[in-house]
């Protein structure tokens, strides 16, 4: 599940649970609408991430990445870390 | 679905009268129908007998016709059944309801019963077109799965590589491949790769992938410049979001060496024969075509006459809710019941030891001997 809540100007777009396939739509468009402002993605409700879904993270990445930014990931635990390092993604993405 | 020939019609409506009528006249027009005064007597018929069409009454007491049909979307065969919604309203507040629900048209009561007959025939046709465009796709998919696995190297093919794998695509065309190439004599390479998503556009990129191996395997290039030529010309043309892990693995039986270079991807495992001794190749790697500029790193083992390497995909770990560390563990506790274990029957062991993986993922596990 995608939940986007706003604060003080600042976007968090929260990943719950399994993010699979059905979730990769929506987070897509939570992801280009945060796009317009700041934003962070929280991970800490997080379970699993398929393989769609990462690639909505790089592909949002590389959108910031062209305007000299990084895509903020908080709250990810221990085993979403470890994906992460495995993928290469923490040199990337701004690990907090 | 049922026949073409003969298609069952589901009417709900709480007034007899219309409920009747309508029934009448669709099975006069040889229609089989199904009729339901509630929502509840709806849902068991449908359940019995799914049908190909529904006509459904709004305004019903009890369950209304938008939470019929939303229940209605659970039932085996029904998910998307066409429903034409019959109402007095001709609010665009209910129709909007409505078409977000997947109705795909309205009848406005008191209807024209000759407009009614035109829909339902409209709509039946689209319904039967619509699935076979979707029996057409699916042989399309089987076709391209199996020139997929007819393309992809077998043992046989290439004995001197010393190669067993087990390849078991879970959709039609899948995104996992492999590839094995002779880079000289004594020399091979060895690929594993998953391709990002689930769609045909993933064993699209599965093929070019194995293209670009080809082009830049050569003994010009260390493995870590193919991945990064790899890289450069995936990320070219590969839409956003779309991307590779992958692990090659390059064997020199001349001087004695195996050299692992990763992108994004588990770490391949060296069994030593010797000492049953199991280490994970660790290297550290971006993943391919996802960045324009990418690293890979790389880890170089001497390995010995009956060593064996096992490279594979995370599909393995399907099934595991454990984290990461008791997948490793997993694989080790497998690997080290298989150490003696004729190479060409290892993989298919070690998917079968590492249990259910018929989680949706594909899985691939290659081993090859020193």
């Amino acid at each position: 599940m995608i939940r986007t809540t706003a604060l003080e100007g600042k976007t968090v777009i929260r990943l719950e649970g399994v993010v699979g396939v059905d979730e990769v739509e929506p987070l897509q468009k939570a992801l280009s609408e945060g796009a317009q402002g700041e934003f962070e993605v929280d991970l800490s409700g997080c379970v699993s991430l398929s393989s769609s879904a990462i690639g909505a993270l790089i592909a949002s990445h590389n959108v910031l990445r062209s305007r000299g930014g990084r895509l903020k990931v908080r709250g990810a635990g221990e085993d979403m870390r470890r994906l992460l390092r495995l993928m290469g993604l923490d040199r990337h993405f701004e690990l907090n | 679905m049922n026949s073409i020939a003969q298609p069952r019609i589901l009417v709900v409506d709480d007034e007899r009268s219309s409920l009747q009528l309508l029934s009448m006249v669709l099975r006069h027009e040889g229609h089989l129908v199904d009729a339901a005064g509630d929502g509840p007597a709806a849902l068991e018929s449908a359940a019995a007998n799914p049908p190909d069409l529904v006509l459904m009454d709004i305004l019903m007491p009890g369950m209304n016709g938008f939470e019929t049909v939303e229940r209605l979307r659970n039932l085996d065969g029904c998910r998307a059944v066409p429903v034409i919604f019959l109402t007095g309203m001709e609010d665009l507040e209910s129709k909007l309801r409505g078409f977000a629900m997947g109705a795909v048209d309205y009848v406005v009561k008191p209807f024209h019963l000759e407009e009614v007959r035109a829909r339902v025939r409209i709509h039946l046709q689209l319904a039967f077109a619509q699935r076979e465009l979707a029996e057409e796709q699916g042989r399309r998919l089987r076709l391209l799965g199996q020139a997929q696995r007819e393309m992809m190297v077998r043992p046989a093919d290439l004995p001197e590589a010393r190669f067993a794998v087990h390849y078991a695509p879970a959709q039609e065309a899948g995104g996992d491949l492999y590839d094995v190439l002779s880079l000289g004599p004594g020399i091979h390479g060895y690929l594993v790769a998953d391709v990002s998503g689930h769609d045909v556009g993933t064993s699209l990129v599965a093929t070019a992938a194995k293209a670009l191996l080809r082009q830049y395997a050569g003994p010009v290039f260390s493995p870590e410049e193919t991945l990064r030529l790899m890289n450069r010309a995936l990320h070219g043309w590969l839409p956003p979001g779309r991307f590779l892990t992958a692990c090659y693995v390059r064997l020199n039986r001349n001087t004695g060496n195996v050299r692992a270079v990763s992108a994004g991807h588990p770490a391949p495992i060296l069994i030593e024969s010797a000492t049953a001794r199991i280490r994970h190749l660790d290297a550290e790697g971006d993943v391919l075509g996802a960045f324009p500029q990418a690293r890979f790193g790389s880890v170089d083992r001497p390995v010995r006459k009956g060593d064996r390497v096992v490279v594979f995909t995370d599909g393995l770990f399907e099934g595991f809710d454990g984290g990461f560390d008791s997948c490793r563990a997993a694989l080790e506790a497998a690997l080290s019941d298989l150490v003696r274990v004729p190479l060409e029957v290892l993989p298919e062991r070690l998917v079968e030891a590492m249990g259910p993986t018929s989680c949706g993922d594909d899985v691939v596990a290659l081993a090859f001997e020193v």
